[in-house]
């Protein structure tokens, strides 16, 4: 367990250190929020039937959380930069020899960047947008732990996602073409932006079917109460299963790949 | 003038040359162009498909909208996609290299490179706009056509312009990434995708004056839709070429002005 708190040190000290990047990060986000809070205003005032059951604070409360979280489970940054920029430099042969399982010292290593972006871009802005929007909160202690667990399992799922993913980069040494296609799948099929059940009938089973809407729609669902009662319970186990079945794939991969793996002098 | 365009073309002609190095690299961008968009359209049908419009603009106009923007964006990244790494040059001193050589410094810059990820978003954005002229049944005259491609030229002038303007901060503090990626968030996350009459006039004086990005697409798509009656500030859609225009010189002038106080790295 120590060795996910110091990964969190390093990452705090990194990210302490550029400040003005830090603010003028978060006036960008506090610019998405105010755009996709328009959205919702917008389209709520011209068609009030269209969100089905949710109201128009549930959905705002939707974007702001959907965006926030966005920001802490990283598309852009992640295992998956990391391998690559570590198979590219031939680096990689430095992580391999240390005398720690690889898949959990990379484990470990997201989890200190996540923990740091939790701290910075998840609680702050949440109380700065509790003020400036009107959201709805969790209504009892029950709602609030599932939550928390939901956040976690979808941490970790993104995690072997990313990592799935970023081991294409042992075969290939570049993403650069594949990371479109995965940017453009997560921000489609996991509901960050549009919840699941605003898309069309006839594709909804199929988004349901991925992992990637345990990423972002079951936490949100289940914090702004889309999701509830039965509902949230499926929801989580249905991540538990998701992060079984990756965390096994991600490991008979890597498997396969370090045998037969071969570094070239770097 | 000549002389500056002899200089152009010499160190483009060598740009191309270079890329011409990797053309799986090439084909594979041009590919994650198109899904990487694909991604964001499909997000934006995944919401008309519902909501059948956004105050007042339907799924197709969205789609012009997008992909006028896209266009823009797109021959100005295929020229001059590196003028934001300008901080970059400064830094490890490859700029320095520009300031001895006997010809014009920006000009050099201009010319530095080329790149291919810009001609995907070209391809796609003429394959968009043509769909979606098919899909809103437009019909425009012959100097409508002519019009349109001096508002894909402006777009891109627009674009440059704002950019370069705002790197130029790394003359005097070597750091403009962040500012850079912080301008263009209005770009890219608002003007690109939304029609910015459904927001509050702070938003809306941001992109149109402070920094007029809504002029690669907002303003001309209101005429080249025929909606310029629908905003009140409908005729600055007419100005789309001038402000494009005045943005250059502009640039032209902060240029000037910031590499005359420009001290080296020294590195």
């Amino acid at each position: 367990m120590s060795l996910f708190w110091t990964f969190s040190r390093q990452h705090f000290y990194k990210q302490s250190a550029y400040r003005l990047n830090f603010w003028l990060e978060m006036g960008g986000m506090f610019l998405q929020l105010y755009v996709v809070a328009t959205l919702w205003n917008v389209l709520f005032t011209q068609t009030p039937t269209g969100f089905g059951s949710a109201t128009l604070t549930q959905m705002i409360t939707y974007a702001v959380l959907g965006i926030l979280l966005g920001a802490v489970l990283s598309v852009d940054e992640g295992v998956h930069s990391y391998l690559q920029g570590q198979v590219r430099m031939g680096l990689i042969t430095t992580d391999l020899m240390k005398p720690v399982d690889f898949l959990l010292h990379m484990l470990a290593r997201d989890f200190g960047a996540t923990v740091v972006r939790l701290s910075f871009y998840l609680l702050p802005p949440l109380v700065f947008a509790y003020l400036l929007f009107d959201l709805v909160l969790p209504v009892d202690a029950v709602q609030v732990v599932y939550f928390l667990i939901a956040v976690f399992q979808a941490w970790v799922i993104l995690f072997f996602c990313n990592f799935l993913f970023g081991l294409i980069s042992f075969k290939t040494l570049d993403l650069l073409g594949f990371i479109f296609t995965y940017y453009a799948l997560i921000r489609f099929a996991s509901g960050q932006i549009i919840p699941l059940w605003m898309y069309p009938d006839w594709m909804q089973p199929f988004l349901y079917a991925l992992p990637f809407q345990s990423i972002f729609y079951t936490p949100i669902g289940l914090f702004t109460g889309v999701i509830s009662g039965g509902q949230a319970t499926t929801a989580l186990w249905t991540q538990t299963a998701w992060m079984i079945g990756l965390f096994v794939a991600a490991r008979f991969i890597w498997a396969r790949i370090h045998r037969h793996l071969v570094v070239q002098g770097g | 003038m000549r002389e500056h365009l002899t200089v152009y073309l010499t160190m483009i002609r060598a740009a191309v040359i270079t890329r011409l190095q990797y053309r799986a690299d090439f084909l594979m961008g041009i590919l994650g162009v198109f899904i990487l968009n694909a991604g964001t359209l499909g997000t934006t049908w995944v919401l008309l498909n519902r909501f059948h419009e956004l105050n007042g603009w339907g799924f197709w106009e969205i789609v012009f909208l997008y992909n006028l923007w896209l266009l823009g964006h797109g021959i100005r990244a295929v020229f001059f996609r590196h003028v934001t790494n300008l901080e970059q040059f400064i830094l490890d001193g490859t700029f320095d290299q520009l300031l001895t050589r006997p010809a014009s410094p920006l000009v050099q810059f201009m010319g530095r490179e080329i790149h291919y990820l810009g001609v995907g978003d070209v391809l796609l954005s003429a394959l968009m706009i043509g769909l979606a002229y098919q899909n809103l049944a437009l019909d425009w005259t012959w100097w409508m056509f002519l019009w349109f491609l001096l508002v894909a030229l402006s777009s891109a002038a627009v674009e440059l312009s704002l950019l370069l303007m705002l790197s130029c901060t790394a003359f005097f503090t070597t750091r403009s990434r962040a500012l850079v990626d912080a301008a263009t968030q209005f770009s890219w996350g608002v003007v690109q995708q939304y029609p910015i009459d459904m927001f509050n006039n702070v938003l809306r004086f941001v992109v149109t004056v402070a920094l007029p990005f809504a002029f690669m697409n907002y303003y001309p798509s209101l005429l080249l839709l025929g909606k310029e009656g629908s905003d009140p500030f409908g005729y600055l859609t007419w100005f789309t070429p001038l402000v494009a225009l005045f943005l250059l010189w502009l640039t032209a002038r902060v240029w000037n002005f910031s590499i005359k106080r420009y001290q080296s790295t020294g590195s």
